[in-house]
């Protein structure tokens, strides 16, 4: 018991053992995530192809399906990972299983932060890499076309959002992640579909507030467009919401910590 | 050493106390048999023990520490054998080669050792899926003596074992047994565990009933069998068994009898007091 202070919060070798266990009991779910993340990725790319050739070689046909689906799956699968954060948790054996597991909380949650909320856009990014060059190859190989370019997944984004509202994106993925790490936290059955849901109802009545005091503080009150400057107006709100995803998701993850570090086994065994 | 200091516990949802302001000491190295009527918090107290819950009031310590901080350094001193249990989909020795690093005193000839007292293949690479019920509990409970840890709580261990496996189960703990570790058995099974006990634990949901080493309980009390009426008359408890009675006699230094603990857990159910009057004598 005379073990010093430091290492029973965080202790690389037991760090490295939690990742190791980690992995060795998720191994074979990562596989299907990644083989569904590539499947589907291989599908759209290939789709994207057809069109590519079907439209005679307009770019703008097919670029669109890559970029935006690349986004929306990234989102899709990013959030996914991360509602799978607490689902050990999921039931009484599981809670047991992990509680007693000899390493501290931050060990457990650093690890658990690896696996499903930096790996999945890592594992995507790849994914997405392999899958557009596949792309490319099917149309240089059996559709003669030798003028596509791979797209990159930055390239991709680029091609949504301006420069600025990229890293707003990156920010609003980190954040729903974080959402969902927090949703997982508190519901580790079913986690994605409750936090969705728990989410919906968040923006409608966050809109609807919204909508309410607008309307009051600015009724009847109007404004000459001309000496507005939309672009100030456009930054201050890039900056806000930036601003409100870096805070949000240092909440989720601050609030998801300190319930995964006080969680035991409530029910009756 | 386990010292449990006015520990109250009650589950969310409910308005009586499952465990009441309970306080005792358990010294180290010994096996203690926790016996208690169900619904009085026998698992319950095994898990605060563990810290797996938060008590209402009091505390639990084990070496000092308090065990709902679950410190690493605690939780790797403290195994658990659950009743019902969730192993992972992975073979035995994957489950080792994960598990193990985090218990320092971990010993594979241990395991080993224990796999072949319960007559379970040590080559480790069957699927802790595909096993029985009690094969499986057989293969956790080896590695969670294996893991050398100071404190090992079992709750009904013998539950799902055949009675070749009750009989290894004993041999098992019996060989298991050092004067550093403490190992705590919540069971109704008593029979299974009655010659491996060194103290008897019994409780209710409000006090401890009972708790005494073998030694002490042999020394005041006496376990007879008898088909003499008169003596089942001056008996604290006695109940019809075959062939006769049985029956607990206050033991006044002339009996050295074997301890029947479902007689003594009656009538520490029954007689509290009684009990309580004849073990608090000098």
């Amino acid at each position: 018991m005379n073990t010093p202070a430091s290492s029973q919060i965080f202790d690389g070798k037991r760090f490295l053992a939690v990742m190791r266990r980690d992995w060795r009991l998720e191994r074979n779910s990562w596989a299907i995530r990644i083989l569904a993340m590539f499947g589907v990725l291989l599908m759209v790319e290939l789709f994207a192809a057809w069109l590519f050739v079907a439209a005679n070689g307009f770019y703008e046909d097919s670029y669109p399906v890559i970029k935006y689906t690349c986004w929306f799956m990234l989102s899709l699968f990013a959030c996914l990972g991360a509602s799978q954060f607490h689902s050990g948790y999921a039931t009484a054996g599981g809670r047991l299983n992990e509680l007693m597991n000899p390493a501290s909380t931050l060990e457990k949650f650093c690890s658990r932060l690896i696996f499903c909320v930096v790996a999945v856009p890592l594992v995507y990014a790849a994914c997405w890499e392999i899958a557009d060059w596949v792309r490319v190859f099917v149309l240089d190989s059996y559709f003669n076309v030798s003028t596509t370019k791979h797209v990159s997944i930055l390239d991709a984004g680029n091609m949504i959002f301006e420069r600025h509202n990229i890293i707003l994106s990156w920010f609003s993925l980190a954040s729903s992640q974080a959402a969902y790490v927090l949703g997982s936290t508190i519901w580790p059955k079913n986690s994605f579909i409750k936090t969705l849901g728990a989410m919906a109802v968040v923006q409608f009545i966050y809109g609807f507030a919204a909508e309410y005091v607008s309307s009051t503080l600015f009724h009847g009150r109007t404004v000459d467009v001309l000496v507005v400057d939309f672009q100030a107006i456009a930054d201050i709100f890039i900056n806000t919401v930036t601003i409100a995803s870096i805070v949000s998701a240092l909440f989720c993850y601050i609030v998801a910590y300190f319930r995964m570090r006080e969680d035991e086994i409530i029910q009756r065994m | 050493m386990i010292t449990i200091d006015n520990l109250t516990f009650t589950y969310p949802g409910r308005h009586n106390p499952t465990i009441g302001n309970l306080s005792l000491q358990l010294p180290e190295g010994s096996v203690y048999g926790l016996l208690g009527r169900n619904g009085v918090g026998k698992s319950t107290l095994l898990y605060l023990i563990a810290g797996l819950l938060t008590p209402n009031t009091g505390r639990i310590e084990f070496d000092g520490i308090d065990t709902r901080r679950r410190l690493p350094s605690t939780t790797a001193s403290i195994f658990i054998v659950p009743e019902e249990l969730t192993l992972p989909e992975i073979s035995l020795r994957d489950y080792v080669a994960i598990n193990a690093p985090f218990y320092p005193n971990f010993s594979h000839d241990d395991l080993h050792r224990h796999l072949e007292t319960f007559e379970i293949d040590p080559r480790m690479r069957y699927k802790l899926t595909n096993l029985s019920m009690g094969q499986r509990k057989k293969v956790f409970m080896s590695f969670a003596l294996a893991c050398n840890t100071p404190l090992v709580l079992m709750d009904e261990p013998t539950n799902g074992l055949d009675i070749p496996g009750k009989l290894a189960f004993r041999r098992f703990i019996a060989s298991s047994v050092n004067e550093n570790r403490t190992i705590i058995i919540s069971t109704h099974q008593v029979r299974d565990i009655e010659t491996l006990l060194d103290n008897v634990l019994i409780i209710d949901s409000e006090r401890v009933l009972l708790n005494a080493s073998t030694a002490e309980i042999g020394r005041r009390l006496a376990f007879v069998h008898t088909s003499d009426a008169e003596v089942a008359a001056r008996a604290l408890y006695a109940q019809p068994s075959v062939g006769g009675i049985s029956a607990v006699l206050p033991n006044d230094g002339s009996f050295d009898t074997e301890i029947n603990l479902e007689c003594l857990f009656e009538l520490a159910s029954t007689r509290p007091d009684e009990l309580a009057e004849i073990f608090n004598k000098q």
